[in-house]
């Protein structure tokens, strides 16, 4: 279990975080989002214990991180958004050296590189040297690197950025593999409708200041407490649009390019007997479609473009 | 810290072997320079009698030149590669992490005056005109290994402070100009100007009446700090004429018998171990160690 509280950074006037709070569970996927500078690496640097925050705490497994970092440290793997490898070693050394930099017993070594390769799906490159790796490649193995000890909090910054469109699915698909192996998973990023395929949780983060979070399906009833209704007609949309203005349920409405869009608070009986009744009085509808809220919508409504 | 060392190893070997991977051609033509200059040597001093002070200044030249080429990046290429901040956060500790740095450039170090040896003492053994004893041969030698664990303090603390590997090797060969041969030189200009007789007559002036106790010799190397001679005293070139110097004068030998070499070495490692701690303290605070 992961529990922020309170964790506030400042560098001198500057707040790059104010007092965000959240928790997180084993099996969560958490997507953080946020412009550039919105203070998402300086949050995540501070779970991973390498900044050490103003004021606030956060606790993994009921261990303090800012209190005791050295214990915190073996339960969390961390990527950062900008990454180096070691040159001149293969891909098994690299893994090798971070076993021992975990003090991982010499006899559990060889098997624990072989299950993390064949996660990662790095097997067929264990001996090749690691500076003559893909981008995306170097990414995986600075994510192997990272699970070599097996961690319960897997802090990725930005995991997918400079990767190509094969890359970023396969590291996708790793996360949400991650996810389901019962890891925490924060994962920072600014491509949201990559986040929306495996994250559970979503956090907004604005000027430093995390705006809203939860799963993500609350985030978006919370946002968009009526349904969205299109409704296309075959001849000119407008005198439907002005039939629809006296209509129950329908709190907005729009004319759009050759439909209508309508905000309707009522349930699935009261859309059907909607329909039944337009057909009835002569509009030839051709199609009543739902349309719900994705990332980039919840993401735009909420934040303001503001950086801290 | 003498847990196992995957820092430690990897720079003894991980890097060797990356530049040796990236640079084969060189490396290979740079080796069989240095190898057919030492045989010549190796030869000359074998049939001939040549002097041991200009082999250990060749074996210093070598270490001053060499040692800073591995040590300037130890900790700038964390920050330039972005690796810091994964060693961060592993379980390794602090003295881990700095002495498998420091430890695998002394290793270095040693090497270079382990190459030297054969040509010093054979060149110090056949030298029948070199009046000094095997310890103080062996003055010469600690002084070489120890100017040389100072250049790898002094590269690993300027790496870390600096962050930027091409600053920093700049820095290192800078500081060594400056110090062996601007300061001293500067010194002299300054001494000329001066109108104290005794300093433009002998700036190595240094008498005792009898042949010097422990105390005495206590009080110069504690005392040398505050002498404005330790610029050059303290300059391993300038150290190491009086010890193996094959016109040894009253006022060598009585250099030799305050234990030239040892004093000078020992003020290097002084130096290298404050270094060290700058070093490690850095290393604890910024990465929370």
């Amino acid at each position: 279990m992961l529990e922020v509280k309170s964790l506030r950074k400042e560098f001198g006037n500057l707040v790059a975080v104010k007092d965000i709070s959240f928790q997180l569970a084993p099996g969560d996927v958490f997507g953080f989002i946020g412009p550039n500078g919105a203070g998402k690496t300086t949050t995540i640097k501070m779970l991973a214990t390498l900044l050490e925050p103003t004021a606030g705490t956060a606790t993994l497994n009921g261990i303090d991180i800012v209190r005791y970092p050295e214990e915190v440290r073996p339960l969390l793997g961390y990527m950062p958004d900008f990454f180096g490898l070691y040159e001149g070693i293969t891909v098994t050394e690299y893994l090798e050296f971070f076993a021992a930099a975990y003090r991982i017993p010499r006899s559990q070594r060889a098997q624990i590189i072989q299950n993390v390769l064949e996660l990662t799906d790095l097997t067929v490159k264990k001996d090749a040297y690691v500076e003559t790796l893909s981008r995306g490649m170097q990414q995986r193995l600075c994510l192997a690197k990272s699970l070599v000890h097996d961690p319960l909090l897997l802090l990725l910054d930005e995991p997918a950025s400079g990767l190509d469109p094969r890359a970023r699915i396969e590291i996708k698909e790793l996360i949400r593999e991650l996810g389901a192996m019962g890891k925490i998973v924060l994962v920072s990023s600014h491509i949201l409708p990559e986040l929306a395929d495996f994250c559970n949780k979503i956090g907004i983060i604005e000027k430093g200041e995390l705006l809203v979070w939860g799963p993500v399906d609350e985030i978006i009833a919370q946002l968009q407490p009526a349904r969205v209704l299109q409704i296309r007609v075959l001849d000119n949309p407008e005198p439907l649009a002005n039939y629809l203005e006296d209509t129950p349920h329908i709190t907005h409405l729009a004319l759009q390019n050759g439909y209508v869009e309508v905000h309707f608070t009522g349930g699935l009986e009261e859309q059907a007997e909607l329909l039944a009744k337009l057909i009835r009085d002569g509009f030839r509808v051709v199609s009543l479609t739902e349309t719900s809220l994705d990332l980039e919508d919840v993401f735009m409504q909420i934040t303001r473009g503001e950086v801290s | 810290m003498w847990r196992e060392n995957p820092v430690f190893w990897y720079h003894l070997l991980g890097q060797s072997r990356y530049r040796w991977r990236k640079q084969r051609v060189l490396t290979l033509i740079a080796g069989a320079l240095i190898g057919l200059i030492y045989l010549y040597l190796l030869q000359q001093v074998i049939e001939y009698e040549v002097e041991p002070v200009p082999m250990q200044i060749l074996g210093l030249l070598l270490i001053c030149l060499l040692v800073p080429l591995g040590c300037y990046s130890l900790f700038s290429t964390e920050y330039e590669k972005a690796t810091w901040e994964s060693l961060a956060i592993t379980r390794l500790t602090v003295d881990q992490i700095v002495f498998g740095k420091w430890f695998s450039r002394a290793l270095g170090v040693l090497v270079v005056v382990l190459i030297m040896t054969p040509l010093s003492f054979l060149a110090w053994l056949k030298s029948f005109r070199v009046e000094a004893d095997l310890l103080g041969w062996l003055g010469a030698q600690w002084l070489l290994l120890s100017w040389g664990i100072l250049l790898v303090s002094l590269g690993m603390w300027l790496s870390f402070r600096v962050r930027h590997s091409i600053a920093s090797a700049a820095l290192l060969y800078g500081i060594q100009v400056f110090l062996l041969l601007f300061l001293p030189l500067l010194v002299m200009a300054l001494i000329s100007l001066a109108t104290v007789d005794i300093y433009i007559e002998d700036p190595f002036k240094y008498s005792l009446e009898d042949e010097p106790s422990w105390g005495d010799r206590l009080w110069f190397w504690l005392s040398l700090p505050f002498d404005w001679r330790c610029v050059f005293w303290l300059n391993p070139f300038v150290a190491l004429q009086p010890i193996l110097t094959t016109y040894s004068s009253e006022q060598n030998r009585m250099l030799q018998q305050l234990g030239f070499g040892w004093g000078q070495g020992f003020y290097y490692w002084f130096f290298a171990g404050l270094l060290y701690l700058f070093t490690r303290q850095g290393v604890r605070r910024h990465w929370r160690k």
